[in-house]
């Protein structure tokens, strides 16, 4: 790992002296598009920056998850859920986050697929005191382990958790940072321009904390603990660095925007969308892989509940950035695979489908 | 292991050779894999002892076991009697007893073919196997069969009280499931043994790495999850040490024949052999001993030594000894709880692996 973050680090370095070179000799620029001196801080400090309605976004997300994830043991009513889609009625516990001004429903693809989870989920709730069976929904029990799933095996609330990961926050940040070249850095309102402004928000999306350590357990006690996105940085992220990673070029594109630096802030943005995407897929391949792991063959809790995220996940795939290294034909596979029910998954003799799914996702992804 | 020494001489050359070119390329690029630990401990020639010294033989003489218990089953199928039931206990103990070598072996081949989850799944669903008898038609490749069919079925079916009287008339279905759960049983070994023989032995020595998915990786894992799983569902959980003494002598692996104590003395004894390379000198408790950990690598023998010493002392059949020996299963759960944590946390972390099959899922 070292040696080759030494490379990786060589090889940037190599590449942005390159750039210099190149715009020395050969760009005539107008002065205010002159590169300007920059550092890199080691924390999301900058002037001016302000992500709080991402930041809204992302704690009603998760508000709205532990609410659906309530099912498991008391009834839920998709009225609720609702409310809280449209950030109606007062519905969060965080009473700042009723008054932000912002709803999850005005940023999220397909707002109809996950009303229609909430309207399954809350159906199933009624269900949270019989036991699943195929066709029928109900709690599957291991241990001290209970899940609450529908006919097919897919627990509604992880569909919704990982689904909107991808329907919101993934999508807004594809959408703010590949246009991010486009947007203007001259004019400044409030300390910073709409190029600055659009990237705190991706930031923001991301739900880690401005001095995020990408070497520290957060606790669930801990208030500016990772979020969403944030928490799957090392959830599913360790082994390729998705922390340090996108935190780091989070930080240096910022300050290249300051800068006015355009060769680094395209780079960076690169580096984000690419180890996001990346991110993505190592969960959707953690949890494609879970349920064929002889350990816990057998043990429905854990095998649905993994393709429950695995559906989410891959479902949140759909909104990776134009020029995917995934091939639609590959997506299409993936879809189907976690569209299938999930007891004839599971059931497949050398799970044929997830063993494909999975290759799939290692050889495209080089996971 | 005695039939094992000459081809071990024409493996050391090998190695020694294939160590050369390895640090001959070595020298001419800057990444790659394979290189001996900084304390100079050859990683590839523990795994290499492994895989030929350890897990080839083991699974090539489950492979010939399961041949000689083939011919005693279908002796006892076509003349059900007494003489011949006793006949077969042996064999088919003796079998039994074989897998618990390649139990810890779950990784590769094996985990591809779900070699444990087919072969011992226990308690076996008597009920389900009884149905699929009845109706005659039944799937054992599915994921949901694991629990009709391997050894703990034919326990079931061979050994239970009933099973003369039930060989005996109209059994014709009965018969060719016991014939069918053994064949599935031959195949998945036979399989598990050609992968090894295949490609998979190469990628098996071929990877020194501690990273999750490297064969240092599974061996460690194993070994842990081969411990969580003599204190849980081979000698805890049926004593009740999960269900606040309320015990469960039917869950006991061998419950029919009788054998659940033999079974797990046998499992723990195989991971001891595994655990220092059967005292070649090329085993974990060596690289222990290279990353300088020789007291964690000496308390570790010892406490095998302790645990499988206080197995022996429990007598089979262990749902009696429930009763009786409280005394012994105690001491004996105790030592196993303590070499449990000697692998799971001090072995682990000292060998670099991440413990990895209970994933504890955040949300």
């Amino acid at each position: 790992m070292k040696i080759k973050f030494t490379y990786i680090a060589l090889a940037v370095a190599g590449m942005a002296a390159f750039t210099s070179c190149k715009k020395d000799k050969t760009t005539p620029t107008e002065p205010e598009e002159q590169v300007q001196p920059y550092t890199v801080p080691a924390t999301y400090t900058f002037t001016g920056a302000d992500y709080s309605k991402a930041t809204a976004r992302v704690k009603m997300g998760a508000e709205l998850n532990s609410y659906l994830g309530t099912a498991n043991n008391a009834s839920i009513t998709a009225t609720k859920a609702n409310d809280m889609f449209d950030n109606k009625n007062s519905q969060f516990a965080d009473a700042t986050l009723n008054t932000s001004g912002v709803t999850l429903a005005e940023k999220t693809s397909n707002a109809d697929f996950f009303r229609g989870h909430f309207t399954t989920q809350a159906t199933n709730s009624m269900s949270n005191n019989v036991a699943a069976v195929n066709g029928a929904a109900g709690v599957v029990i291991s241990g001290t382990t209970k899940r609450l799933v529908g006919a097919t095996g897919l627990e509604s609330n992880q569909a919704v958790a990982k689904g909107m990961m991808g329907a919101l926050y993934f999508k807004e940040v594809v959408k703010l940072l590949s246009n991010i070249g486009n947007d203007d850095n001259k004019a400044v309102t409030n300390n910073t321009t709409l190029a600055q402004r659009n990237w705190d928000d991706a930031f923001g999306l991301l739900g880690i904390p401005a001095d995020y350590d990408p070497d520290k357990t957060y606790t669930s006690a801990d208030a500016n603990r990772p979020l969403l996105w944030g928490g799957y940085l090392a959830e599913r992220g360790k082994e390729i660095l998705a922390g340090k990673t996108i935190f780091e070029a989070f930080r240096k594109g910022r300050a290249a925007l300051g800068g006015k630096d355009k060769v680094v802030v395209a780079e960076q943005a690169k580096i984000i969308l690419d180890k996001w995407e990346q991110l993505n897929a190592a969960a959707a391949l953690e949890y494609a892989t879970i349920p064929t792991r002889s350990v816990n063959v057998g043990n429905l809790a854990t095998q649905f509940h993994a393709l429950s995220e695995g559906f989410g996940f891959v479902y949140s795939l759909q909104f990776r950035q134009t020029g995917s290294k995934l091939s639609a034909a590959d997506y299409a596979k993936l879809k189907a695979t976690f569209d299938t029910n999930f007891y004839t998954l599971i059931n497949e003799a050398n799970f044929t489908k997830l063993v494909e799914a999975q290759t799939i996702l290692k050889t495209t992804y080089g996971l | 292991m005695k039939y094992n020494k000459n081809s071990f001489k024409v493996l050391s050359v090998i190695l020694a050779v294939t160590v050369a070119v390895i640090a001959c390329s070595k020298s001419g690029t800057e990444l790659g894999g394979s290189k001996p630990d900084e304390s100079g401990f050859d990683k590839t020639a523990m795994l290499t002892n492994y895989a030929d010294n350890l897990i080839i033989p083991a699974y090539t003489t489950l492979q010939t076991q399961v041949g000689l218990l083939e011919t005693a089953v279908n002796t006892f199928l076509s003349t059900p009697n007494t003489t011949n039931q006793a006949a077969l206990k042996p064999v088919f103990k003796e079998t039994w007893l074989k897998y618990q070598n390649v139990s810890v072996d779950q990784f590769g081949p094996a985990e591809t073919a779900l070699l444990s989850n087919f072969l011992n799944t226990f308690p076996t669903d008597s009920a389900v196997v009884e149905g699929n008898i009845g109706k005659g038609t039944y799937s054992l490749t599915s994921n949901a069969s694991i629990n009709q069919q391997g050894f703990p079925a034919l326990d079931y079916l061979l050994f239970n009280p009933h099973a003369l009287t039930d060989f005996s008339a109209n059994a014709a279905n009965r018969k060719k499931y016991v014939q069918d759960v053994l064949a599935a049983l031959k195949t998945r070994v036979g399989t598990v043994l050609d992968g090894w023989k295949g490609s998979y032995r190469a990628t098996f020595i071929g990877n020194t790495k501690s990273d999750s998915g490297s064969p240092i990786a599974f061996l460690v894992n194993q070994f842990a999850f081969e411990m969580d799983q003599l204190k849980g569902p081979r000698i805890g959980w049926p004593y009740g040490k999960q269900s606040a003494g309320v015990m469960y002598p039917k869950n006991t692996e061998g419950f029919y024949s009788g054998i659940s104590i033999a079974l797990a003395t046998e499992n723990l004894s195989a991971l001891k052999r595994m655990f220092n390379g059967n005292g070649s000198g090329k085993g974990m408790s060596d690289y222990l001993v290279a990353l300088k950990q020789q007291k964690l690598s000496n308390d570790v023998m010892s406490q095998f030594d302790k645990a499988i010493n206080s197995l022996k002392a429990i007598p089979d059949p262990y749902p009696t000894a429930m009763t009786n020996n409280k005394t012994q299963i105690d001491a004996a759960y105790r030592e196993i709880q303590i070499l449990l944590t000697l692998i799971k946390t001090d072995v682990a972390s000292q060998t670099g692996v991440r413990i990895t099959y209970q994933d504890t899922d955040g949300d």
